[in-house]
């Protein structure tokens, strides 16, 4: 009967999300989750989770829920910021391929205090991202804004596509030996960069210091990516710049993204974040 | 021969023996037989339902439950077993939309209200859960400081047993004990907190309460945080017990057992606000100080209040404040009159002035006749002043009537957070004035 049961034939759907509930009218999220909807679910079979699931969250952390104004703002600019940039800069069909299937929002940081350091978000297996920290969002403050989400977005999605396409083995080797799994939460900024890491969270192990190339390069205004070559020295500069050219040439040959363009792209679309930009009517 | 007597006394004792396996063998063979009848039968239906129908079903009826309270629900919200409690009053809407108020130091003292989302799940059980941030609600669950715990609240809850006007819910994570009750229609809700802040005013002062249940006596300190340092006045044990203010009086967090064995969990305040009195056992009780003896030794600063005052305290009162404002031109308004206490100088009829300010002591006695009957008679001591108030009282005529007319013997009355007293005079009820301890 087990057997029976198993090879059974399901009819499966286009969606990984069948028969979703059709949307109630009367509620206050109505147009925000027709919004979704339209934007995310139907073009990019894409969940995206703004009501918390405690189930789906990991039960090891106290967390709480994001609020539902801050879950509507970065809605918009999770959209603007980071899916349509690859759309104009790849192709519509590459984060439909290659994109997350849920983003899960939570409001509140991951708060680790044996090692005093907080999770800012997690990509499982290609197919969801989570990004905590949601209420504090301040779309005002893009520093801000940039290492605690957009860093973030492109962190977790660059891993995914890496566990898709395999990076250079080179890169492990550029700083191997200084790599510390669990020593790197008592590193301080200036460290790590004279030791070529773009961020102390680089230090922790090679796949984390490839994305963090990435996403740290896409992210950062070039007044503070200069600042951090300045502070990395002629040695820790020189690294940096070895990693990136891999990560650039990475990029380019396994999916045809220039990351010089789509840095430029993202900067610009940043100018553009201010109290207008955001839909009222959501 | 001998050898077949044994060899007959092993045969009979081998055939005794199959005897008994037979027997035993037809014993298991009719158990197996009645287990495997018993497996083989269909399984008898419990339920009418299956499980996730019933659960649906479950959820369903707390949901209308919730949303059929236009008035809402009194959440009684304890963070952990060890914290102090906190009334949240909750409305569920259908749209899925919840209102949660506050009025608490954790939202400034102020009547707050906050909207979000908030659904009834199936998670283990019927969860009623808030699923979006709450500015109200999370406060008790958000990891704002390092270690990532906050106030280590819930915000899902197992519904463990729920009808339209009540229902007992268990944290999910926490496992804390949170009761919703019904609001009854009419209520407005920022009247509900005027109400709670009010008992919190009648009950907690800075002197601790006296906890008595038949012979046993435990010192009630910190009631003010909500969670009684009860120390026992026989062994000088320590027990903290968390508790919620509500409308009639306080409830503890989880019950206490009383010297007669009776758990006691709930209290009212009396009718004259002097006594809080359980629920369960009328025998089990929180009591404050002997008031004449309080007043007498706490050697605080009470205000009179000028608007709870008879005539006969009234007027001259008035004089006072008028000629005040006349001699001094404006600069030394009187501020507040008080029955005060200064070291060195003893009780005293007080005064301050604004907006120069200047603090003025007329020497009183404070006479306890009996500890017992709650009365205290003032005194008035002629010529005693300090230098301050020997320059005022060459001036002002209305300091000495003022002065004068404080004295006589008191009836005292007070709730018990001693935060005001009644003084009426003993010989006319209808002398009487208020203080207000400042």
């Amino acid at each position: 009967m087990a057997v029976g049961g198993c090879v059974k034939d399901d009819s499966f759907t286009d969606s990984v999300f069948v028969d979703p509930e059709p949307l109630n009218q009367s509620s206050p999220t109505y147009h925000f989750d027709l919004w979704l909807n339209e934007i995310f679910l139907e073009p990019y079979n894409l969940s995206f989770n703004y009501k918390m699931e405690d189930v789906g969250s990991d039960m090891d952390y106290n967390l709480v829920p994001a609020s539902l104004e801050k879950a509507k703002q970065l809605a918009q600019l999770i959209k603007y910021l980071w899916f349509d940039v690859y759309s104009k800069m790849v192709n519509e069909e590459f984060l439909k391929k290659y994109g997350p299937r849920i983003i899960h929002l939570i409001g509140s940081p991951a708060y680790s205090p044996n090692s005093g350091t907080i999770l800012l978000g997690t990509a499982e297996g290609g197919i969801k991202v989570t990004l905590y920290n949601c209420n504090s969002l301040d779309y005002t403050n893009p520093g801000m804004m940039n290492e605690f989400f957009f860093k973030t977005m492109h962190h977790e999605f660059t891993h995914i596509l890496h566990q898709t396409k395999s990076y250079p083995k080179d890169f492990e080797q550029i700083s191997a030996g200084n790599y510390s799994p669990m020593g790197w939460q008592y590193m301080i900024e200036q460290d790590a960069a004279k030791l070529g890491f773009v961020s102390t969270y680089s230090a922790s192990q090679a796949r984390e210091d490839f994305v963090e190339v990435i996403a740290n390069y896409l992210v950062k205004s070039d007044a503070d990516w200069d600042a951090l070559l300045v502070m990395a020295g002629d040695e820790g500069a020189a690294i940096i710049f070895k990693k990136l050219s891999i990560c650039s040439n990475w990029l380019k040959e396994k999916w045809g993204i220039d990351i010089v363009e789509m840095r430029n792209e993202i900067n610009a679309r940043q100018q553009n974040i201010d109290k207008d930009f955001f839909n009222k009517d959501l | 021969m001998q050898d077949s007597k044994i060899l007959i006394k092993i045969f009979l004792i081998k055939t005794f023996k199959m005897k008994v396996m037979y027997k035993y063998s037809i014993f298991l063979f009719l158990v197996i037989s009645v287990s495997i009848t018993g497996c083989l039968k269909e399984q008898e239906n419990l339920f009418s339902e299956p499980a996730a129908v019933r659960l649906n079903h479950t959820i369903e009826l707390i949901d209308s439950s919730l949303t059929q309270a236009p008035n809402g629900w009194v959440m009684q919200y304890f963070a952990t077993s060890e914290s102090p409690g906190y009334s949240l009053l909750v409305r569920f809407n259908l749209n899925g939309e919840v209102v949660v108020a506050s009025n608490s130091e954790l939202v400034q003292n102020k009547y707050t209200e906050a909207r979000s989302l908030y659904d009834v799940i199936g998670d283990n059980g019927p969860v009623i859960t808030f699923n979006t941030f709450n500015d109200v609600l999370h406060i008790f669950s958000n990891p704002v400081d390092p270690d990532g715990t906050g106030l280590s609240g819930d915000y899902e809850f197992v519904v463990l047993d729920y009808s339209d006007s009540i229902m007992h819910l268990k944290g999910k994570k926490g496992g804390t004990d949170i009761l919703l009750q019904k609001i009854p229609e009419g209520f407005s809700w920022i009247e509900y907190f005027d109400g709670l802040n009010q008992m919190d005013d009648k009950v907690f002062g800075d002197e601790p309460l006296y906890f008595i249940t038949g012979n046993d006596i435990y010192v009630a300190s910190n009631g003010a945080s909500h969670i009684f340092e009860m120390q026992s006045f026989e062994t000088g044990d320590v027990t903290e017990i968390p508790f919620i203010v509500t409308a009639n009086g306080l409830k503890f967090y989880s019950e206490f057992t009383a010297s007669n064995d009776k758990k006691v969990q709930t209290f009212y305040l009396s009718g004259d606000g002097a006594k809080l009195i359980s629920h369960e056992d009328k025998n089990t009780y929180f009591i404050g100080d002997n008031l004449n003896w309080y007043f007498e030794n706490s050697h605080e600063t009470f205000a009179l209040d000028t608007n709870r005052m008879s005539d006969h305290f009234r007027q001259p009162v008035r004089d006072l404040c008028r000629q005040m404002n006349e001699k001094y031109n404006g600069k030394r308004n009187i501020d507040f009159l008080a029955i005060s206490y200064k070291a060195g100088f003893g009780s005293s009829f007080y005064f301050a002035t604004t907006p120069t300010i200047t603090i003025a002591n007329f020497g009183i006695e404070l006479i306890l006749d009996d500890a017992s009957t709650d009365m205290i008679t003032i005194k008035k001591v002629d010529g005693v002043y300090d230098s301050n108030g020997a320059l005022f009282i060459s001036n002002i005529g209305a300091i000495d009537a003022v002065w004068q007319e404080l004295a006589g013997t008191y009836q005292l009355t007070s709730t018990l957070s001693r935060k005001e007293i009644k003084f009426v005079d003993i010989k006319d009820a209808t002398r009487f004035f208020v203080v207000i301890k400042k």
